[in-house]
This record gives structure tokens, C-alpha cells and sequence, in this order.
């Protein structure tokens, strides 16, 4: 084994933080690229970490940052997620620069990315795909039999999409064609690539996933999953484990379908395969994905872990050897990730300034997050504020005590969804685990009716106002005008 | 009076007492109080002896964002500028508040004086932007509270006018 000095994050928010601090607990030191309009507002989160100025676009320039790396003396560089996390180019150029990819190797990363690829190699390590099948080389009238044969609703998805991009649900046979010469021009946009494929779209189906780690020498092992089942616009914004549906040995069937497919392209380090699961708890293989989650945390909760800090381990060659049987489930952990956006309009994003932003401390409440106040979240990035994870020993208490967590964090400025989030914990259907992937959709009124139900009539708020306006003004000032309070710092950095 | 905007109604805060812990005000003439608890810079609402931490903060646009057990509310301050615009003169009490704090720089007029409406009172500076309180009707100067060169804070009156009859 031999130990890094220094590596190269390459990425930004609140993941930047995470493996920040993974890696300041290994004393490793963090290089850390911020763009320039964010450096202001990061530079001092990242104490003993070597900050660099960076150019926009920095998080995609592969050649760029092997330079980085390079100029800096990393010898390791952690993609996060997103940006260059699941790209096989970025792998390769990393290793033939002599410096380690912190992932799985590119070969795997490879066959994963393509989502047809992956759904053979799911079928031949036997863990059947979703019913579905390759546009590739067939005639209208074949695919219209297909997708007869399978039967409407199908999707349509993007072989290379992701994040539900380029998907189209078509109901009907009269619409199919229209809706591949759509989806066809959207992944061209997006992925640069006209190959797509359709599956039987599975009516509210839940959404859950197995976390899997596989070591040097071709050992895996789960970590039980994550229920991510609810959503918004594709994308999720709560997830738990362990799932309120998973029993022992559903787990187990899931787990050791997970591990299988990891074994076959001979998988390396943190990984995720994603399942579908319809009412009657049929599962199937949906996609895999070849990096750190977001809601990794609400693993690393309830099977006392450190993913990221294993990720890094397993890739200075220090053998990380826990056998199945000891990974064992204790607890109830929910994510939530707060956003700056507006549910009412669409949970569009709503970027600006956060000016006040109170994280509570409680026990067993852990927020991954790399806002401060004065914190801008801009409109090209990501607008994640943080992921409050809540602890507790069962999903009861858990969500009990997230409803105090949520009350008590304070942002204050912008947007957010957090009243939304707490609807749809209070909602009956959640309480019970009956969700699936409609549940925002489908109980819109009560979520939308809940989240504004405040306890001050406006005529206390305005009182409340009136008295506070008067007297905070020097403040709020302070709050609003943070650039001019921090010291220059052209004189120590790059 | 300060005029407070929430979620597009208006919001006409007067007669505001600070005594103890009890605030209270007419809030669109109607007479409202909330027992409040200050520490420090924090603040509390205090509801049969529970205190409730009231969270806010400003930006520059004269927004206010309070964040109250779990609820965040968004109130806009209109400026002067704002209340003339909108052509409400009719402040039934007299009290006027500046829209903001700041210092007096110049005041027009004696107590007894008879005034006109929107007649220049006294003059202000506020966060470097000079700023004309005005009388909302025709009147009488009944209380001057104010001194030149002093500072106040919003919320505090400084002048009272008797309206005509």
C-alpha cells in the first residue's frame, strides 16, 4: 500500500465537502479547483486544503484537470458524482497519466454506461432487466410487434441517458413513432447519440436500489438499499433504508442479484445497482451506477460505514476485508435533499443569495452541505443547499424526528422545498410506506394544501416585522454585503 | 406607520408599544399585541411561557425573510417612496414613522405649525440616501419627537400630525 499525500477533487458543493473531509480524516491533503465565482464564497470552508482558481467548465475539462492533478502532485483524483464521475474517457487518461481514478475501472464503467449493454449483462449474470429491447437494426413493422408484444405503456429511453433525460412514456400505438423521432433528437442533444431502446414502462412501481462494494481480488458485498422512491421530475429528494418493503429476504434475493452483476464485469470499489420493484415485489434490473450516490449517506447510517473513506482505501491498495456477515443493519436513516427551487412553479430552480442559514444540532442528525450565509447558488449549477440525514432506531421515529429537524433548519433568502418535504412525510400513504414513483403526483392537493398552513396569522407576522425591521438594520446589512467583508486573497493563491 | 407587504396584502402598522415584553400595534386599525423576549441579538416569541426563536434577516431590497417554527414568511417594508407611489395618504393617525433608520438632518417645521398635505416635514439620511418624510394630510404639528442631528430607528414616531377638520 502505498499512501496518498495529496487528491484532487474534482468537483464542487456539498460532495466537494464530503470527500474533503473523508480525506482529511485519512490526512491526505485536498486539492480542491473552485470556479471563480464561487471562490469567494468557498475559500474558507476548506481549511488545510490547497484551493485552486479554476476556469469555468473546470468539472468537464478532462485534460485540465490531469494537468491540475499533475501540477499539484496528486496522486489520486475523486470524480464525485455527476461531471466526470461514470466516464470511461476520464478513467483511461487518469491511469495512463499515472494517476488513480478514484472509481471503478473504465472498462466497467464502460459496459455499465451503456444502458443496452448493461441490460445483457444483468440477463446473463440472471437478474432479469425490465422487458425491453434495442431499437438497433429493426423496421417499423418489427418494432411495432415488440412493442405490441411487450404491451403498452412502454418507455423509450436513451441508451447512454440518464437522470430522465430523453425518456418518453407513449401509451398508445398511434404515438410510438412520433415519440422515438422525438426521443431519438434528444438524446442526439444530450448524449450525443441517436441509439435508444424500449421497456415496458411498469405503472407505479417503487424505485429501489442495492449499494454494493466489491473489493481487490473479486470479493462483494451489499449493504442492504435504499428506498428512493420519491420523486419529482425524475429526480429523487427523499430517500430511507432499509426500505419499508424489504423484508430479509427479499434483501438477500436483491443483494446477491446486485453482487452477481458486479462480479461479472469484474466491478471495484463503491457501486450502486438500481432495481424497479412493481406491487407484487418483482424486481427488476433497471440501470448500475459506477460511483458514489448521493444518498450514499443514508447507507453509511444504518450499516455504520464510511463509503467514500473505503473508495479512497480500496484505492491506495489497503485491503478493506469485511465479510458479508458482519455487514449488518442497525436503525433507520431518511435523506432529504433541500433545494433551492419553488414546488408551486414546477419546483423550478430558484436561485440567489442565501442570507441566513442555520443548520440544528441534534443528535444523530447528520447535513452534508457547503452553504454558509451569504451562500449564492447560482443558476448554472446544481441548486442543492444540502442533504439533512436523520438517524433513529426505527422508520417511525425516524420520521418523527425528522419533522423536528426540518422545522428547526433555518434558510432564509431563497426558495426552497423544505414545507414541501415535510408534507410529504406528515402524509398518511408515506407514514404506511404505501409510495411509489407517482406519489407527489398523485397526492398533490394534500401536499400542496399542507405545506402552507401557517401558525401566525399575517397580521402577527406583520407586527413581528415591524419590530425586527427596525432594529436589525445594521445586520441585515452585514448579511447582505459579505464580499466586502472577506480579506483579499490574491496575494496567497494561485 | 410602516406598511409591510405579505404574500400581496397590505399591512398598516401603528401606534406600536414596546412595554415589558409585550408589543403591541393596530394592525390595519385593528389592536394587536405578542409577548416577545429579546437575548442578545435573538429573538423569542413567548406564547404561554414557551419561547418560540424567531429567525430573520434582510436583504437590500427592503425584504424581510423570518423563518418561525418552521415556517419562513417573506415581508416586504415599503419606502416612502413606495407609500407615495401607491397614493396612501390617508394615514388615519398621524404618527409618522421614518421609513427607515437614519439620522435627522434637517426638520421644517415647529409643533403648532399648520401643514399642507405632502408639505416636506423634515429631512433624513438613511443608509447614504437622502430622504423627505411628508405630511399624508392637511394638519397640525400636535408633537415634534425629534431632534436635528439625532438618529432613529424605523418604527419610531417622530412626528404627529392633528388632522384638520
Amino acid at each position: 500500500m502505498s499512501k496518498f499525500k495529496r487528491v484532487l477533487i474534482a468537483n464542487r458543493g456539498e460532495i466537494a465537502k464530503r470527500i474533503y473531509n473523508a480525506l482529511r480524516d485519512l490526512d491526505i491533503t485536498p486539492v480542491i479547483p473552485i470556479v471563480e465565482k464561487e471562490f469567494n464564497q468557498c475559500f474558507t470552508c476548506y481549511p488545510y486544503a490547497k484551493l485552486l482558481k479554476a476556469e469555468d467548465g473546470i468539472f468537464l475539462d478532462k485534460e485540465r484537470l490531469i494537468e491540475i492533478a499533475k501540477e499539484n502532485e496528486c496522486q489520486a483524483i475523486h470524480p464525485g458524482y455527476g461531471f466526470l464521475a461514470e466516464n470511461a474517457e476520464f478513467a483511461r487518461m487518469c491511469e495512463q497519466n499515472g494517476i488513480i481514478f478514484i472509481g471503478p475501472p473504465a472498462n466497467a464503467i464502460e459496459l455499465m454506461g451503456h444502458k443496452e449493454t448493461a441490460r445483457v449483462i444483468a440477463e446473463k449474470s440472471g437478474v432479469s432487466p425490465v422487458p425491453g429491447f434495442s431499437l438497433k437494426g429493426l423496421t417499423e413493422g418489427e418494432i411495432l410487434k415488440k412493442a405490441k408484444d411487450i404491451g403498452f405503456p412502454v418507455l423509450i429511453k436513451a441508451s447512454l441517458g440518464g437522470g430522465g433525460k430523453g425518456m418518453r412514456r407513449v401509451d398508445k400505438e398511434e404515438e410510438l413513432f412520433e415519440n422515438i423521432r422525438i426521443a431519438r433528437s434528444e438524446s442526439r442533444e444530450y448524449f450525443a447519440s441517436e441509439e435508444i431502446f424500449i421497456e415496458k414502462y411498469i405503472v407505479n412501481p417503487r424505485h429501489i436500489e442495492i449499494q454494493i462494494f466489491s473489493f481487490p481480488g473479486g470479493r462483494t458485498v451489499y449493504l442492504g438499499e435504499r428506498e428512493c422512491t420519491i420523486q419529482r421530475r425524475h429526480q429523487k429528494i427523499i430517500e430511507e433504508s432499509p426500505s419499508p418493503i424489504v423484508d430479509d429476504k427479499l434483501r438477500k434475493e436483491m443483494g446477491e442479484a446486485a453482487v452477481a452483476l458486479a462480479d461479472t464485469v469484474s466491478y471495484v470499489g463503491a457501486g450502486t445497482v438500481e432495481f424497479i420493484v412493481d406491487r407484487d415485489k418483482n424486481f427488476y434490473f433497471l440501470e448500475m451506477n459506477t460511483r458514489i450516490q448521493v444518498e450514499h449517506p443514508v447507507t453509511e447510517m444504518v450499516y455504520g460505514v464510511d463509503l467514500v473513506k473505503w473508495q479512497i482505501q480500496e484505492a491506495m491498495g489497503l485491503v478493506v476485508n469485511i465479510p458479508q456477515e458482519n455487514i449488518k443493519l442497525n436503525g433507520h436513516a431518511i435523506e432529504f435533499r433541500i433545494y433551492a427551487e419553488d414546488p408551486e412553479n414546477n419546483f423550478m430552480p430558484s436561485p440567489g443569495k442565501i442570507l441566513k442559514y442555520i443548520e440544528p444540532k441534534i443528535p444523530g442528525v447528520r447535513i452534508e452541505s457547503a452553504v454558509r450565509d451569504g451562500y449564492e447558488i447560482f443558476p448554472d449549477f446544481d441548486p442543492m443547499i444540502a442533504k439533512v440525514i436523520v438517524f433513529d432506531t426505527n422508520r417511525e421515529d425516524c420520521i418523527q424526528k425528522s419533522k423536528r429537524v426540518l422545522n428547526e433548519l433555518v434558510v432564509l433568502g431563497v426558495k426552497t422545498n423544505i414545507a414541501f418535504l415535510k408534507s410529504v412525510i406528515e402524509h398518511p400513504a408515506f407514514l404506511k410506506g404505501d409510495i411509489d414513483t407517482g406519489f407527489v403526483e398523485k397526492y398533490r392537493d394534500f401536499l400542496f394544501e399542507k405545506a402552507k398552513q401557517p401558525t401566525l396569522t399575517k397580521e402577527q407576522v406583520a407586527l413581528i416585522a415591524s419590530l425586527v425591521s427596525s432594529q436589525k438594520k445594521k445586520d441585515a446589512m452585514l448579511d447582505c454585503g459579505d464580499e466586502n467583508l472577506l480579506p483579499e486573497v490574491s496575494g496567497w493563491l494561485p | 406607520m410602516a406598511v409591510f407587504i405579505i404574500e400581496n396584502e397590505e399591512f398598516n402598522v401603528e401606534k406600536k408599544v414596546l412595554s415589558e415584553n409585550r408589543l403591541s400595534a393596530a394592525v390595519n386599525g385593528e389592536e394587536i399585541s405578542l409577548n416577545v423576549f429579546k437575548e442578545g441579538d435573538n429573538f423569542y416569541l413567548e406564547r404561554e411561557g414557551i419561547l418560540i426563536p424567531v429567525f430573520f434577516v434582510s436583504d437590500d431590497r427592503n425584504n424581510l425573510y423570518l423563518h418561525i417554527e418552521g415556517e419562513t414568511y417573506l415581508v416586504h417594508r415599503k419606502t416612502v417612496e413606495e407609500q407615495a407611489e401607491g397614493g396612501s395618504q390617508g394615514i388615519a393617525s398621524g404618527e409618522i414613522e421614518p421609513p427607515m433608520p437614519g439620522k435627522i438632518l434637517k426638520i421644517m417645521v415647529n409643533e403648532g405649525d399648520k401643514v399642507e398635505e405632502n408639505q416636506v416635514l423634515l429631512l433624513m439620511e438613511s443608509m447614504k440616501l437622502q430622504v423627505e418624510v411628508k405630511a399624508p394630510f392637511d394638519g397640525i404639528v400636535s408633537k415634534l419627537k425629534v431632534k436635528e442631528g439625532q438618529t432613529v430607528n424605523a418604527g419610531e414616531v417622530v412626528v404627529k400630525i392633528e388632522k384638520s377638520v
